[in-house]
């Protein structure tokens, strides 16, 4: 038997009209399918993202909370400051209004009696009894020795209980 | 089972020979007069094959730069065999390599000399018949070895005979000599008007088959019978009025003679090309 054979790989057949419709339908079916499962997972991320913002939400209320307290806080902290400013302010003019007070009352003569004091920021007045001016006048050298005080008038303001009542001016170094 | 599918001008022979026991099958579709185009056709073969479960095909091309070619190489070595078959393509195919495909087989070796069959055809040809059918064929013949395979398959084989295959507008002419075709040829232009052949058609073939035994060698121009195929063969008379024109007994050829085959038997010599195509399935 003569055994020839022509058979050749068959060339590809040319696509029909049909072909073409059922690729682009392939075509159409696989980007609508593509875009669908995409469009889930971006979804899904959207979801994703929208808890993580809701968190941040929840964690930027909390921050606002917390940098409220921490204003009130500091608005505490000021007025505590600001009291303890004051108490020290208050400490100083008790020290020195101790510290005055016991100069004036340590330079008294004998009988000489200190009725009243008040200090001021760079002054006090002072209300003193003397038996004669001269007491008032050593009294006054004896203050103004002790180099708290720079400048002293004296004013006498009638008599008590038999003594000279002097009003003290005194401005303070 | 190998179908052998032999597509004519106007209808689709085939042949189903099965391996094993079962018997033999043999059939044609008729193609309609208004609508024989390669779209019907090859709509046809799609039915056909959906409806056989046809797995393995082989078919005969023929027509439109079909060459065969037969001859003798006294040499044996296979570089110089393959040589020769080069030579022979080249000058006496015209065997294109950018435009055909070539297809040799070398046959029994008298003498010295061993005999080769060589074919070619154009490409565009081959992929053209080819894709008329829904899957890729098994083996391609060619309608003229086809036809020498039936005749040395039959009893005709050992002996020296000259053959026609003659169909409404085809032909093909092969002569056997002891075993060995060594001549093959197509024959162009032929329109069978009639199943029963005029005075005049067969003075013109009385002419034509004189020119064609020409072609032999001098010493194989002694033939023993003329046989008729195809179409032509379905009036025996036609087979004895040819074979007289060459001085020959003229016969009808029966491709399945000795063969247990269900189908057409009486219309054996349309499959001749058909059933040995299915041979192809032994090969």
């Amino acid at each position: 038997m003569i055994r020839i054979d022509l058979a050749v790989p068959r060339r590809r057949e040319r696509l029909t009209t049909w072909h073409y419709l059922v690729i682009w339908v392939c075509v159409f079916l696989f980007v609508v399918v593509g875009a669908g499962i995409g469009l889930v997972f971006q979804g899904r991320r959207l979801k994703s993202i929208e808890q993580e913002n809701a968190s941040l939400r929840a964690t930027s209320d909390s921050l606002k909370t917390q940098k409220t307290a921490v204003a009130h806080y500091e608005n505490i902290e000021a007025q505590y400051r600001e009291l303890l400013g004051k108490i020290e302010d208050a400490s100083r003019y008790n020290e020195r209004y101790l510290e005055v007070m016991r100069l004036l009352d340590a330079k008294l003569g004998p009988r000489m009696k200190l009725v009243s004091f008040q200090i001021e920021a760079d002054s006090a007045t002072a209300m003193v009894l003397a038996p004669s001016n001269l007491e008032v006048r050593r009294y006054v050298d004896a203050l103004l020795g002790s180099a708290m005080f720079e400048l002293i008038t004296s004013e006498p303001r009638g008599s008590r209980e038999g003594l000279i009542q002097h009003r003290l001016l005194l401005r303070m170094r | 089972m190998t179908y052998g599918i032999d597509i004519s001008e106007e209808e689709i022979r085939w042949v189903r020979l099965p391996k094993g026991e079962n018997p033999a099958a043999c059939g044609r579709i008729q193609l309609e007069d208004n609508d024989r185009s390669p779209r019907r056709i090859r709509q046809v073969l799609k039915e056909f094959f959906s409806r056989e479960r046809v797995s393995r095909f082989v078919f005969p091309l023929c027509g439109q730069g079909v060459r065969a070619r037969v001859f003798a190489s006294d040499k044996v070595d296979i570089s110089e065999l393959e040589d020769n078959v080069a030579w022979e393509a080249k000058f006496m195919l015209t065997y294109d390599t950018r435009r055909d495909v070539l297809s040799f087989d070398p046959l029994r070796s008298v003498g010295s000399q061993t005999w080769i069959v060589a074919v070619a055809a154009p490409l565009e040809v081959i992929q053209r018949k080819s894709g008329l059918f829904p899957k890729n064929p098994t083996h391609i013949e060619t309608a003229l070895t086809a036809l020498a395979n039936a005749v040395l398959r039959s009893k005709w084989g050992e002996k020296d005979i000259i053959i026609l295959h003659l169909d409404r507008s085809r032909g093909f002419l092969v002569v056997v000599s002891h075993g060995n075709p060594i001549l093959m040829q197509e024959i162009p232009r032929v329109n069978l008007k009639e199943a029963r052949l005029s005075e005049e058609a067969l003075s013109l073939w009385h002419d034509e088959l004189k020119i064609r035994r020409n072609f032999l060698p001098q010493d194989k121009r002694r033939l023993d019978h003329f046989l008729l195929s195809g179409e032509a063969a379905l009036v025996p008379e036609n087979a004895r009025a040819l074979g007289e024109c060459i001085d020959l007994t003229g016969e009808v050829f029966d491709p399945f003679e000795g063969v247990e085959i269900e189908g057409e038997k009486d219309k054996a010599p349309l499959f001749t090309l058909a059933y040995a195509c299915a041979l192809r399935n032994e090969a």
